[in-house]
């Protein structure tokens, strides 16, 4: 994510490169934030659910 | 490549740097969240310390008054937390948020006001978990492990604890999602994941180890306090509820969480054996798939925290041996860091003298952790001191000394100045010989059936616990030089010339000036300096 001042000293092809790259690197940046934070959530509720099924579940 | 950074450099120092409390409040730049962080985990250190301070001087001799009992147990609690979660792995990650960016040819992490949120959330959570103190009842004083019943038995200070607790988990949580896209994302062109330096590749593996275990303990805490205020029994046996399934919820989050604090420890000492070895690193790749294997088997060893508590024998002597089988991968880090000083042109500035106590010290450890593994052993070893004296090993000679080693080796190249070299020398020579008279009797103590966790004991254990708390005071008293050190050294230090402060370091962090620029790597590193800092 190169900020505006670099991209100021730079010629607008080689500007435009930079943007098309730096919205594709977005992109990837919040498709693996929310597949992280996914797995965030599905530890967090995975393990109280876990323990719901083994207090309606118990062992004989 | 170089040229254009300079330029835009120099051009980002003028126009782009908050000045005042805003650049620390509002503050976005890796760097400048990094120093908040280690700022603030020395600060924990020392409140953390005092505490420990007070432990040792009621320990000092049997029959000791200077607590009550019950402020005693607070203390051993907060202590716990403190460090853990206050000082140990805020450390860890301001150093991951100077370094990363820096390693990896980034411009800064990849989220940056995340980063600024999960650093902020961290002085409210340790002012909610410190106020416990004051609050009317008592503060937690069930040990860090918070197990069921007795933590449900503490009164105001039951919620803020569990509240303190999942803002930390929070605060980690999100540090460790920045870390993960900022590595998978944001490497310069050319940065493989096989020429990252170790520092980075073992901070990726921490980051997965967090986000996998911290929300199991913020499940369990959850858990905990529906127990408490809305009638629940997942733990309380009254209602039908198992308190040592707590245990086992609690240790799967627990165990990892120490190698969460040690995985970046092995990363760091990756950096400076080397670097004062004049050598590459020995078998590189071996030691991120040891890394790899340590992060692995650090889920499937957590009831080893728990072979009193009445195991099937068949849980045992898996707990048992899974738990033996970590010296395997551990054996290959301690072999290859001995690998690369064999032969080398050796010097033993600071930051290699911790990364040298750190290897014999972390060992010690290691081995009193394999005693602590044996099934049969640990029925005797099992809530005495031994267990004290073996995690203190851990991590206050293990992760504590590599994070010291890790400011003496960086701090030049974040400050552009260079640090007093005899009073660091002093520090870490006052440290490792009073690291060892604090620790090394509470194996004795452990052995001879002292308990851990009381404020008072039988006189048979005076003399040992003497030497320990003159020790601890020592160590306690040295440690005021680290932060000495560092204000000296930014306020009047000799400059830093050179980029390399250690004619033997590679890296991308050592081809940027020194200080590094508030803004680095706006124009990514080219391949060719890529290539040059990844000669492992």
């Amino acid at each position: 994510m190169a900020p505006v001042h670099t991209m100021r000293a730079m010629a607008p092809e080689q500007q435009e490169t930079m943007q098309q790259e730096d919205s594709e690197r977005r992109k990837r940046v919040r498709r693996t934030t929310l597949v992280v934070t996914l797995v965030v959530l599905f530890f967090y509720f995975g393990f109280i659910a876990m323990m719901m099924y083994r207090a309606t579940h118990p062992h004989p | 490549m170089a040229e254009p950074h300079a330029e835009t450099t120099a051009h980002a120092e003028h126009e782009h740097m908050p000045h005042g409390w805003r650049r620390w409040v509002f503050a976005t730049n890796h760097k400048d969240i990094g120093t908040m962080y280690l700022v603030a985990s020395c600060v924990m250190f020392f409140i953390g310390g005092a505490a420990a301070m007070v432990i040792r001087a009621q320990l000092f001799q049997p029959g000791g008054k200077l607590v009550d009992p019950g402020v005693f147990n607070s203390l051993i609690t907060l202590h716990g937390l403190i460090m853990i979660f206050g000082a140990i792995m805020p450390a860890w990650v301001g150093l991951a948020n100077w370094m990363i960016p820096l390693q990896i040819g980034a411009p800064d992490m990849a989220l940056p006001r995340l980063n600024n949120l999960s650093f902020w959330i961290l002085p409210f959570a340790f002012s909610l978990l410190i106020a416990t103190l004051f609050v009317p009842g008592s503060a937690p004083a069930g040990g860090w492990t918070m197990y069921p019943p007795l933590v449900l038995q503490f009164g105001d200070s039951f919620p803020m604890l569990i509240f303190a607790i999942h803002l930390m988990g929070i605060s980690s949580i999100l540090g460790a999602i920045n870390v993960i896209v900022t590595i998978m994302n944001l490497r310069a062109p050319g940065m493989t994941l096989l020429r990252m330096p170790l520092f980075v590749w073992t901070w990726l593996i921490t980051a997965f180890l967090l986000i996998a275990v911290m929300p199991v303990l913020a499940g369990a805490v959850t858990m905990l306090l529906t127990d408490h205020f809305f009638g629940t029994s997942f733990f309380n046996a009254a209602g039908g509820g198992d308190p040592v399934m707590f245990q086992h919820i609690f240790w799967f989050f627990g165990h990892p969480e120490v190698y969460i604090m040690i995985l970046p420890a092995f990363g760091v000492i990756s950096e400076i054996i080397p670097t004062f070895s004049r050598k590459p690193l020995f078998g590189y790749e071996a030691m991120v798939y040891a890394t790899a294997s340590i992060a692995f088997l650090s889920f499937i060893v957590w009831a080893h925290h728990m072979f009193t508590v009445g195991l099937p024998v068949s849980a045992q002597l898996f707990f048992m041996f899974s738990t033996m089988l970590i010296a395997v991968p551990t054996g290959v880090k301690v072999f290859n860091w001995a690998a690369t000083m064999w032969k080398g042109s050796l010097t033993f500035e600071p930051p290699m003298l911790f990364a040298v106590a750190f290897l014999f010290l972390f060992s010690i450890g290691g081995f009193s952790g394999l005693m602590l593994a044996l099934v049969p052993a640990d029925y005797q070893y099992h809530g005495t001191y031994f267990v004290v004296a073996h995690f203190h090993y851990v991590l206050v000679s293990g992760a504590a000394f590599a994070i010291m080693g890790a400011v003496y080796y960086w701090l030049p190249k974040w400050s552009g100045r260079m640090y007093d070299m005899t009073l660091a020398k002093w520090h870490f020579w006052l440290s490792a010989i009073f690291v060892n008279v604090l620790f090394f009797p509470q194996h004795f103590l452990g052995l001879a059936g002292m308990p851990r966790r009381i404020p008072d004991y039988a006189v048979q254990f005076t003399d040992w616990n003497m030497v320990s708390s003159i020790g601890g005071f020592a160590f306690g008293l040295s440690q005021l030089l680290l932060p000495y050190v560092v204000w000296k050294c930014v306020r009047s230090g000799k400059r830093v010339e050179a980029n390399k402060t250690w004619d033997g370091a590679h890296g991308l962090e050592w081809e940027l000036p020194s200080p590094a620029p508030f803004h680095s790597w706006t124009v990514p590193p080219s391949e060719a300096l890529i290539a040059r800092g990844a000669e492992h």
